[in-house]
């Protein structure tokens, strides 16, 4: 059974789980999907998150999609990703998604899969109007893209701090402001990744994308690690 | 193709010379004639046109290159973007 982990349930968790729960259901492919968040929401995230109910992330966006899709396995883990509780959270065959807001916390996701024999990770941010979404995949040990890490040196040496024990400064920068538009641009480039793998491959190892100019670019680094 | 790119790749096209290596940054996608120039001078040419970020790490081929590097005809040059770092809150 495929298990689905979605990490970070704000603008772009929030983006992508409703159809990749109505997918996944009629889709009828054994699986389950499983939510990560340690934070809750408020009133503040409304303008581009939707939820019925206040509380935690992962149990309130579990309790929708449990409510909508009756049958589909779901279960909510109300934590926070750290170097302490990432090797429980995240196994090999897993398929993450991952919608962070903190380069420290993509690079613990990151190192931990390197570990991991076989895995599809799909991390996904953005800025106002950009964004894009790295995809690191291992088969058998190998790796068949490259992982967070290796091409950006601002997730592997991280100036930012992980949610769990956010200052007020990197709580701040957190809270930045942001473009409803581009999280469902950067949680659809996500989705089409994991479509993209279930048929076969993904053939490329990053993809920008900007709405103002309309456009999206597709990278593949090539060489004998991508 | 910028004039600062134009004057690093000389007048003839890269199809007449063999000399086109395409060069990436974000959603920005070209060819130019600018084998025999080093990474370095690429990304002085196109720093302004494309915005590119001073810590944005020179890839060719896979494979992560210093700004010394003397680039060659039918490679890819990739400034890589710093990725995009919001998307929970």
């Amino acid at each position: 059974m495929l298990e689905i982990k979605v990490i970070g349930l704000g603008g772009i968790g929030c983006a992508l789980l409703p159809p990749l729960a109505r997918y996944l259901y009629y889709a009828g492919t054994g699986c389950r999907l499983t939510l990560v968040d340690g934070d809750v929401f408020e009133q503040r995230n409304l303008p581009r998150q939707a939820f019925r109910a206040a509380g935690n992330k992962a149990r309130v966006k579990a309790e929708e999609v449990a409510r909508e899709f009756p049958g589909l396995s779901v279960r909510a883990i109300p934590e926070f990703v750290t170097p302490a509780n990432v090797a429980d959270l995240i196994r090999s065959g897993d398929a993450v998604f991952l919608g962070v807001d903190n380069h420290r916390t993509r690079k613990v996701v990151s190192d931990h899969c390197e570990r991991l024999s076989d895995i599809l990770l799909i991390s996904g941010g953005n800025e106002w109007t950009d964004g894009n979404v790295q995809v690191y995949c291992r088969q058998g040990g190998r790796d068949l893209s490259a992982p967070l890490t290796r091409f950006h040196p601002e997730i592997a040496s991280p100036g930012d701090g992980s949610p769990a024990d956010a200052s007020c400064d990197a709580a701040a920068v957190a809270g930045a402001p942001q473009l409803l538009f581009m999280n469902l641009a950067v949680a659809s480039a996500m989705l089409n990744v994991f479509y993209a793998w279930q048929q076969g491959g993904v053939p490329y190892g990053e993809v920008y994308l900007d709405i103002l100019a309309g456009r999206s670019q597709p990278v593949q680094r090539g060489g004998s690690r991508e | 193709m910028s004039e600062e790119l134009r004057q690093v790749s000389g007048t003839r096209s890269a199809a007449q010379t063999g000399t086109a290596v395409r060069i990436l940054y974000g959603i920005h996608a070209l060819e130019a004639a600018v084998a025999g120039r080093t990474v370095a001078e690429i990304r002085h040419a196109l720093a302004q046109p494309l915005n590119i970020s001073p810590r944005a790490v020179p890839v060719v081929d896979g494979e992560v290159v210093a700004e010394g590097y003397l680039l060659q005809g039918g490679q890819q040059l990739e400034f890589v973007r710093l990725a995009g770092e919001k998307g929970r809150a």
